[in-house]
């Protein structure tokens, strides 16, 4: 028996599974196909099986199948290093407004693997003094950064240490991105702290 | 890059596991993140072990074909770079259980039966004013794993658990004329002086035209607490009355006359709270108890010991000491090294030293000696200063810092103004008799020291108030051999003075903070 046969008889059995349980079942049955197919190696018949469940559950307008399908697509049109096909699968889930936990994971992998250079600029950075207000630090706004992890290194190197709280505009994503980082070494401590409000005469 | 750990067959992808404790089971919880060599691509919080390892599974198998047994060696491997002993069998069951592993663990608790305490009272050395509570509870079949065990014990602690109380009930019984008058409060559990030390307040004003008499203050001090001092301004007697809540302190005094005040300040210490589990075929015996901590030199030292009262052999014996967060653990005796003994690290909470035991006969003594420092600390009093017209025009905070290289603390003042100041502002602060300023930076300010009517060093800062939104600060170095003292300043704006709180807040809690 050839693979391609291997393939067609697969996806006849699903086809039965689905028509006489539901869509979940015939999940669990590609899922057990395509991992046995992964495992050889073989991400090309993998991806075959998951079309077929993405087309069953668009055809029965089951979108939680629907949006596991797409996830499942884009990882592996990823491992396959095939980024067009994954980001057409992308477009299509924000065309038909698909979401899942699964999914989104997905799109943030396939975000990162395709995001261009310099889509970072820091909006702004802030210290809390020691009264514990936030203090804002002069960074250069013409400076833009391929990533959250560049930012750190930057804060790290350029400003002296302490504990940064920096809020970052992602031109791609269109969003404001907030992370503390750490450039002092801070030790666990057993902190007591009483605050007053008091009136003079 | 993150200092995660690399997935198995790429070059791109690492994982990194936060977890919240160094001990291993199915309630470790922590933070999985996912990166890539360009940065943070997901993060997420779990809160038991299979949320964990089936987090990992998950970032795992969205770039790779899934493969549990690679997976479960990995966070075999990872957990012991971490210096925690995992379980591979354990790791690859929940990786392989979509579902969380439903054990039934309710199901298998039976009915709970309160024991008399009396006999554990003697039999464990109970120290005066504290309690044991001891229970019976009906195990109807045992889970056939360790870990099965070990999460029904845990169930069981929690639900018997014991919170520890925020404030105390106190009742006040006085006579005035001959009327009898009983005033029923509740009073906060305040931070004390020094690190360590809770305090509670009673102040009691006596507004009538006559005498009070034959006053009794009654307090319900938590079981969890030491009573290490009772500070009065009038003559007292006390006693101590074992409760169910608490034990009872009863403090007794003659007279306060018309237009007196009465002040007691009541000075609390932590206990370590014990928890004992026998285990036998088809019970377990909850035993909850607390031990005092004691000064030893310069350190402290705790001195617990369990005795097998009952006639048969314990089969598993579990012993569960929390230490308080103000202390951190010098040393055990004997040392608590796994699997008998584990000293469990639970991050920015405290410590909890775990003691597992087997077949346990008739009379068997164990004692445990644990030694024990304080844990680094730093005490913030911050004060904002508001005007009659509501409008605030400063902000000063005192910062205690103990220093480690050389005995004593620093203290830095500092001051940020809300509104242009054009007065001297200044800060006055008490240290005990004992402790000696030995500098101040910057040398340019003006630092005052007199003793005051109570024997104790006054010290004030004299300084003109800085630019709006502009600070300054004033770094004092002490030296002594005792703990430095928790407690506020007084401020002066020119001639204007503090008349009244509007507002305080205190709390307690672990922080990350840089190292001096």
């Amino acid at each position: 028996m050839s693979e391609n046969l291997d393939i067609q008889s697969v996806i006849q059995e699903c086809r039965k599974v689905i028509a006489e349980s539901s869509i979940e079942a015939g999940i669990q049955l590609i899922e057990k196909y395509a991992i046995s197919f992964e495992k050889q190696n073989k991400f090309f018949e993998s991806i075959i099986l998951w079309q077929f469940i993405a087309d069953s559950a668009k055809n029965l307008e089951e979108t939680d199948a629907l949006s596991y399908a797409y996830s499942k697509l884009i990882t592996r049109y990823l491992i396959t290093d095939n980024i067009e096909k994954a980001e057409e699968i992308a477009r299509r889930c924000k065309n038909e407004d698909i979401h899942s936990a699964h999914l989104d994971l997905a799109l943030a992998i396939l975000s990162h693997r395709t995001s261009s250079p310099s889509n970072r600029e820091i909006a702004e950075i802030y210290e809390k003094d020691i009264f514990d207000d936030n203090i804002p630090v002069i960074a250069s706004p013409s400076v833009t950064f391929n990533s959250l992890v560049e930012i750190k290194r930057y804060v790290t190197n350029n400003l002296p240490p302490g504990r940064y709280f920096v809020r970052v505009y992602n031109y791609q994503l269109n969003t404001i991105e907030e992370l503390e980082v750490v450039s002092a070494k801070l030790i666990e401590h057993e902190v007591i702290s009483i605050s007053e409000l008091v009136e003079v005469n | 890059m993150s200092d995660g750990k690399q997935i198995w067959g790429t070059t791109r992808y690492f994982i990194k596991i936060e977890p919240t404790s160094n001990l291993f089971n199915t309630s470790l919880s922590g933070t999985v993140s996912f990166y890539d060599t360009r940065g943070l691509i997901e993060e997420k919080t779990c809160n038991n072990l299979h949320q964990l390892v089936r987090t990992v599974y998950e970032f795992w198998s969205t770039i790779l074909a899934p493969h549990e047994t690679r997976v479960a060696r990995w966070l075999e491997e990872y957990f012991a770079e971490m210096g925690i002993v995992s379980d591979y069998r354990l790791l690859l069951k929940l990786i392989r259980s979509e579902e969380l592993l439903e054990r039934p663990i309710e199901e298998l608790i039976g009915e709970t039966e309160i024991l008399s305490k009396e006999k554990f009272k003697e039999a464990l050395s109970i120290p005066k004013n504290s309690d044991v509570i001891a229970r019976k509870i009906t195990i109807t079949k045992y889970p056939e794993d360790d870990y099965g065990i070990n999460e029904l014990i845990q169930k069981i602690i929690e639900i018997n658990k014991i919170t520890e109380p925020k404030s105390i009930k106190r009742e006040i019984h006085y006579q005035l004329g001959a009327e009898d008058i009983v005033q029923k409060e509740k009073s906060d559990i305040e931070i004390g002086e020094r690190l360590g030390i809770y305090q509670i307040r009673c102040k009691i004003q006596n507004t009538y035209n006559e005498s009070i008499t034959d006053m009794v203050i009654e307090e319900t001090i938590p079981y969890f607490f030491k009573i290490s001092d009772i500070e009065s301004s009038h003559d007292y007697s006390s006693e101590t009355i074992p409760t169910e809540e608490g034990y009872l302190l009863r403090i007794k005094l003659d007279e306060i006359k018309s237009e007196e005040e009465l002040n007691i300040k009541c000075s609390l210490s932590k206990r370590i709270v014990r928890t004992i589990v026998e285990t036998y075929n088809d019970h377990i015996i909850l035993i909850q108890t607390y031990a005092d901590i004691e000064q030893s030199g310069l350190d402290f030292r705790a001195s617990l010991q369990y005795i097998n009262i009952s006639n048969t052999t314990i089969n598993r014996l579990y012993i569960i000491d929390e230490i308080p967060p103000e202390y951190q653990i010098l040393r055990t005796s004997p040392d608590a090294i796994p699997p008998q003994g584990i000293i469990e690290k639970v991050k920015m909470k405290g410590s909890i030293i775990r003691w597992r035991y087997k077949s346990i006969h008739t009379n068997t003594t164990i004692s445990h000696t644990y030694d024990l420092d304080y844990y680094p600390y730093l005490f913030k009093y911050r004060k904002t200063i508001r005007t009659k017209d509501n409008k605030d025009i400063l902000k000063c905070v005192k910062i205690i810092r103990p220093l480690h290289k050389e005995s004593g603390y620093k203290v830095i003042f500092a001051l940020k103004s809300l509104i242009p100041i054009d007065n001297t502002v200044s800060i006055t602060d008490t240290i005990p008799s004992d402790h000696t300023v030995v500098s101040s930076l910057p040398a340019s300010e003006q630092l005052l020291e007199t003793i005051g009517e109570d024997g104790n060093k006054h010290i004030t800062w004299v300084t003109k108030a800085p630019e709006p939104n502009h600070q300054i600060q004033l770094e004092v170095h002490i030296t002594t051999t005792t703990q430095a003292k928790f407690g506020g300043f007084s401020v002066q704006i020119g001639t204007m003075k503090e008349t009244k709180v509007i507002e305080r807040t205190s709390i307690i809690q672990r922080d990350l903070i840089t190292q001096i």
